[in-house]
């Protein structure tokens, strides 16, 4: 009897936890009487709140009103955050918004055709094509037609802790010492070699007093080691998440010529590529490069800078360098959790690997917007817990000085997102109603009304060119602004990049060249992260280097040719 | 002298047809038809925009020189074949007499057993993914804090990422640890209790009973058991992508999970299938010729062949 009853209890138990878990998929909305558009949404760094404001504002302007036989407009979505492209595309939803990677490859098949949605004239009186970056227009074209709207952008890069800059002087003044910021005529012009025009007391996103070189930057880690303080921190269960420093490095010191990589054509103009080591010193060739012999990126200088700088500054297992902090390196922490880490070190250095506070962190973008709740428990601490981050701006250059010139590479960003809302061909075909519904929605979430809101509800952006107005630009966190102007700066000077490219080479090499923290870019052998082959497993900057994927002229023809015609 | 025919009539055929059919069709379906095209990609390279005929130089490229994914080299295929025998070794040296043993145990039904039994299987009864993220927590927190109270220090990397391979190995054997006790419990309630009777009343100890009496009339289990388990040496990938997704150390890998994890992963394209097809062709024949000759050896040391 007593056994029954236990059996029963269990029983009861198992059902009620099967009917959580499929609770917990449950989209939200399911209004029958109106006509449903179903949208499926990457519930990661950048959540749903956009998502949420976007479908009911658009429910509203249905409201009342006879569509497809119905009378009004329910939208359902749902924002899973582990569900794979594969998973998305094959749910019944209308519209999936997630991060696609590759939409060269057969996938785009799975798209509809959504032309119309970039040429018609939106509310605002733009259209979407309009806003497009330069020459995006073609990169996205498949087979003439576009397919694919770029959602959310993600800079990967560093975050640094600007009131522990200032506290602990990690500036670097134009004479070379170190200041602590408040008077900004004794800072160094910082990575874009121009000076800053604000006044002292206007807190701002300029760059002065920040490295301008990989020499400076390696001195300001050493400052931050001696005064206490840890500089730098990822994600240890995540460690691939420090590639991310690669790709902003990398990006930086290429600039425009970044261009050469997405065109897999420099344009007459020389690239500089290693040919083999004399020791430990590489050999290196410069000459241009076209597509037919683009295979010679495999080996460019700067990705070898950039590792070599990784390698400099992590020692090794048995020596480190002190200048990760060792949560880097272990399974310990989760992204979510390293980033409360980071939020709390100054106030809890206990809870760091290290005890210290900690003055970077190598994350997305959408990091404030993925932990704002630790943020906003911070700031309730106290005032002096509240926290001014910036987005740090690279190094233009791996040493010397730089100028208003060269400079300008720093504002280099490049979206390793490769996010897009697109319409779920299978889903709506043969469905004129609902395929109209879900491109007037595509139409809706674009205009410049709705990005701004994106833009204020996530301190980040999305892949499109939109104007902020001075409330809603005020009303971002001071790290939010220093992205936000950041990007404007690289827009400005067309050093704004994404996996998208017009060349069918690059297409069909994409995971070679594409820049994303878990791609083949920074891959050796079969280690695909960085990390891992140079502190974990022990290998110098040249091994990993010599490691990574190199084509030969004749194997790249072999696989490509025909893509050149 | 009469010939000895198996089948005597239609009928005798009609049941061996309906008997094989089955399993015929099945391997016809589940092996050949869903890897034929691998078996195609095997002479095939991607040149051009298509899959062209190669001849046998995939077999050249998985033997000499380095592939053009990510440069993987013969040396690192040894490696990773290495960890797999490594891990077929440990799960014979340790998993294999320990489930034996404890399976005895259980079926005996000395004290507790029952308590054990479903404690033993209780885990299988969670998701893999859940236990297998349970395993890391426990490693990386609770595991770490008694080496530190043990040795003063923390390993610098933690478990789960400075020894990869050894949680991975000591989960896949622990984790296996209930299906085998399960299946070898089985096959001992199956033997007749009027032979361990008559074997307890000639004073025969447990120890004994088991070596001399239980272990030779559960035997064809035992070989069933080795037996998969050298068929799957070479397609265990140890939880490893379940662990660490495509991100696994290079220290850890098996050659189960570098095909899995390559097939995968995001930077593999068209022009890596050839290749990858090609090292599972080579596996196959390694495993088939080592399953074959271990079968045959095992059924020779059967010690209840002559009955």
């Amino acid at each position: 009897m007593k056994s029954k009853m236990l059996k029963k209890l269990i029983s009861l138990f198992l059902v009620i936890v099967t009917a959580f878990s499929f609770t917990a998929c449950t989209p939200t909305g399911g209004d029958s009487t109106k006509f449903e558009l179903k949208i499926r949404n990457y519930g990661g760094g950048f959540g749903d709140e956009w998502l949420v404001k976007a479908a009911a504002d658009f429910e509203a302007l249905y409201e009342g009103v006879e569509y497809g036989g119905k009378v009004g407009v329910d939208v359902v979505y749902s924002s899973p955050k582990n569900d794979s492209a594969e998973t998305d595309m094959q749910s019944d939803n209308h519209i999936v918004v997630r991060e696609f990677g590759d939409i060269y490859s057969s996938r785009h098949s799975e798209f509809l055709e959504i032309d119309s949605v970039f040429t018609d004239t939106l509310s605002d009186g733009k259209t979407i094509e309009s806003k497009l970056y330069a020459g995006d227009a073609d990169k996205l074209k498949i087979n003439g037609h576009y397919y694919a709207v770029p959602h959310y952008e993600i800079f990967g890069g560093i975050t640094y802790d600007k009131g522990l800059f200032k506290e602990r002087s990690f500036y670097i003044s134009a004479t070379g010492g170190w200041v602590n910021g408040t008077n900004k005529s004794v800072l160094s012009n910082g990575p874009d070699g121009v000076k800053c025009t604000h006044a002292n007391d206007v807190i701002c996103t300029c760059d002065d007093g920040l490295p301008a070189n990989y020499e400076e930057f390696k001195a300001l880690l050493e400052r931050m080691k001696g005064n206490t303080v840890t500089p730098m921190l990822w994600s240890g269960q995540s460690d691939y998440y420090a590639n991310y420093m690669l790709s902003a490095m990398y990006a930086c010191l290429m600039g425009k010529d970044l261009n050469y990589v997405y065109d897999l054509d420099s344009k007459g103009n020389n690239i500089t590529y290693i040919t083999g080591f004399d020791g430990d010193n590489p050999t290196t060739v410069s000459e241009p490069i076209t597509t037919q012999t683009a295979y010679k990126l495999y080996t460019q200088e700067e990705k070898y800078e950039v590792i070599s700088f990784l390698d400099s500054i992590l020692g090794s297992v048995g020596v480190p360098s002190n200048y990760v902090d060792r949560i880097g390196f272990s399974g310990t922490k989760t992204m979510k959790e390293t980033q409360k880490i980071f939020i709390q070190s100054k106030r809890l250095p206990q809870v760091a690997g290290s005890e210290r506070p900690i003055a970077m962190l190598v994350e997305g973008n959408y990091w404030t917007h993925e932990s704002k709740t630790a943020l906003a428990q911070e700031a309730a601490k106290g005032p002096q817990w509240a926290k001014t981050y910036g987005y740090m701006p690279m190094p233009a250059v791996v040493s010397g000085s730089v100028d208003a010139t060269t400079g300008v590479n720093s504002y280099t960003l490049v979206d390793s997102a490769s996010c897009y809302m697109v319409i779920n061909k299978r889903t709506v075909e043969g469905n004129q109603d609902l395929i109209n519904l879900a491109k007037e929605f595509i139409k809706f979430c674009n205009t410049d009304e709705k990005l701004q809101e994106f833009t204020t509800l996530t301190n980040t952006t999305k892949g499109l060119k939109y104007p902020l107005t001075k409330t809603q630009y005020d009303s971002l966190s001071h790290y939010g602004k220093s992205v936000w102007d950041l990007r404007e700066k690289a827009i400005a000077n067309g050093v704004i990049f994404s996996n998208k490219s017009a060349n069918a080479v690059f297409r069909k090499a994409y995971s070679d060249f594409a820049q994303t923290c878990t791609g083949g870019f920074w891959s050796s052998g079969t280690t695909r992260v960085a990390v891992q082959g140079l502190f974990t497993n022990g290998q110098t900057a040249k091994e990993y280097f010599n490691g990574m994927k190199k084509l030969s002229a004749q194997e790249w023809a072999n696989i490509y040719q025909s893509y050149w015609g | 002298m009469t010939k000895n025919r198996i089948f005597k009539s239609k009928h005798d055929w009609f049941f061996y047809i309906s008997l094989m059919l089955l399993p015929c069709i099945q391997f016809f379906i589940f092996y050949i038809v869903v890897n034929f095209n691998s078996i195609l990609l095997v002479f095939q390279k991607f040149e051009n925009g298509k899959f062209v005929f190669n001849g046998f130089n995939n077999f050249v490229e998985v033997f000499t020189k380095s592939s053009t994914i990510n440069n993987i080299t013969i040396n690192s295929l040894l490696t990773y074949g290495k960890k797999s025998l490594i891990t077929y070794v440990f799960q014979m040296v340790f998993g294999f007499p320990f489930a034996i043993m404890f399976s005895f145990y259980i079926a005996k039904k000395y004290k507790g057993s029952g308590f054990f039994k479903v404690i033993i299987y209780l885990p299988h009864m969670v998701s893999a993914t859940v236990f297998v993220l349970m395993f890391k927590i426990f490693s990386d927190g609770a595991m770490l804090d008694v080496i530190e109270m043990i040795t003063g220090e923390k390993p610098f990397l933690g478990i789960t990422k400075g020894y990869p391979f050894e949680l991975a190995l000591i989960y896949t054997i622990w984790s296996s640890f209930g299906v085998n006790v399960l299946l070898y419990t089985g096959a001992m309630s199956q033997i007749s209790d009027s032979i361990i009777e008559s074997a307890q009343l000639d004073g025969i100890t447990p120890f004994k009973e088991m070596i001399l009496i239980t272990i030779p009339l559960i035997y064809p289990t035992i070989v069933t058991f080795l037996v998969v388990g050298l068929a799957g040496i070479f397609t265990n990938q140890m939880n490893l992508y379940t662990f660490y997704g495509e991100f696994a150390n290079d220290k850890a890998k098996t050659l189960g999970y570098f095909m899995y994890a390559t097939m995968k992963s995001s930077v593999t394209d068209y022009s890596d299938y050839p290749y990858l097809a090609t090292l599972g062709i080579v596996l196959t024949a390694i495993t088939m010729a080592i399953t074959f000759g271990a079968r045959a050896i095992l059924n020779r040391l059967d010690p209840m062949r002559e009955y």
